[in-house]
């Protein structure tokens, strides 16, 4: 009767943990049953059970998110390599203190501006991010 | 360092125990005070194995159930000793304290 209660609650585990472990587990809580009782290591089961498949599954969204950020570096980088036309590609960024702080931008856009008299393209990306001004610049040549 | 987990490292600093035999010894070092029911002990067994603090030595079968041994580390060993190391300074530290006996703050009586 234990055994079989005993059985059921190891079910309680992720799949890998049984696959593994579960016999060891059951054997384990069988033992400590006769001392200790054998609802006390059902529950027990029970809650490990419930405790192991959350750190599975936060280790299975650990590695989702490390793989996400990985391939998006990659292709990123990809893409700044090559170029959206397979030509150069240089990218200018600047952040100043505060908004009234243009300065260091300037200097930016000016650079930007350079390269679109000498025909290359350039699109612009402003944001302001608590009270600081950030512009981005992307020019890029397909020659 | 949770209770359980240094009483499992230092119950495993005598030898090779089983499962089992590390709940019995951490329940007798404790004086009764600390048992560790399956799903516990299967946490804690697995957590510092993967830490390296401990390791299985072999596995066997007695009367038809399954036992694992397990036994400290090199890393294990270490880790206990500064933990232990750890709660002498903190003993220290606060049994100084209590032995100059609680004053009352200037302004505060």
């Amino acid at each position: 009767m234990s055994r079989r209660l005993l059985n059921l609650c190891v079910w309680a585990y992720p799949r890998d943990c049984r696959r593994s472990d579960g016999a060891f587990v059951r054997d384990l809580a069988l033992e400590l049953a006769e001392h200790h009782g054998v609802v006390g290591q059902a529950v027990s089961l029970l809650y490990g059970g419930f405790r192991e498949r959350l750190r599975h599954r936060g280790r299975r969204w650990r590695l989702a998110a490390t793989v996400s950020v990985a391939v998006t570096v990659v292709a990123g980088s990809a893409a700044m390599l090559a170029g959206p036309f397979g030509g150069e590609v240089e990218v200018y960024s600047c952040a100043t203190r505060d908004l009234g702080d243009a300065g260091g931008c300037a200097e930016v856009e000016r650079l930007a501006a350079a390269r679109e008299r000498q025909g290359w393209d350039c699109a612009t990306r402003r944001r302001v991010i608590d009270g600081r001004r950030f512009v981005d610049l992307e020019c890029w040549t397909d020659s | 360092m949770t209770e359980q987990v240094l009483f499992v490292l230092a119950a495993l600093s005598a030898g090779e125990l089983h499962g089992y035999g590390i709940a019995r010894e951490v329940e007798e070092l404790s004086g009764g005070e600390v048992r560790l029911a399956v799903g516990t002990l299967y946490g804690v067994l697995s957590r510092l194995s993967e830490q390296g603090l401990i390791e299985q030595t072999r596995e066997v079968e007695v009367s038809g159930r399954r036992r694992r041994y397990y036994v400290l580390t090199g890393l294990g060993e270490t880790a206990l000793r500064e933990e232990i190391a750890r709660m002498h300074a903190t003993a220290n530290a606060l049994g100084s304290r209590v032995a100059l006996g609680v004053r009352p703050r200037p302004g505060t009586a």
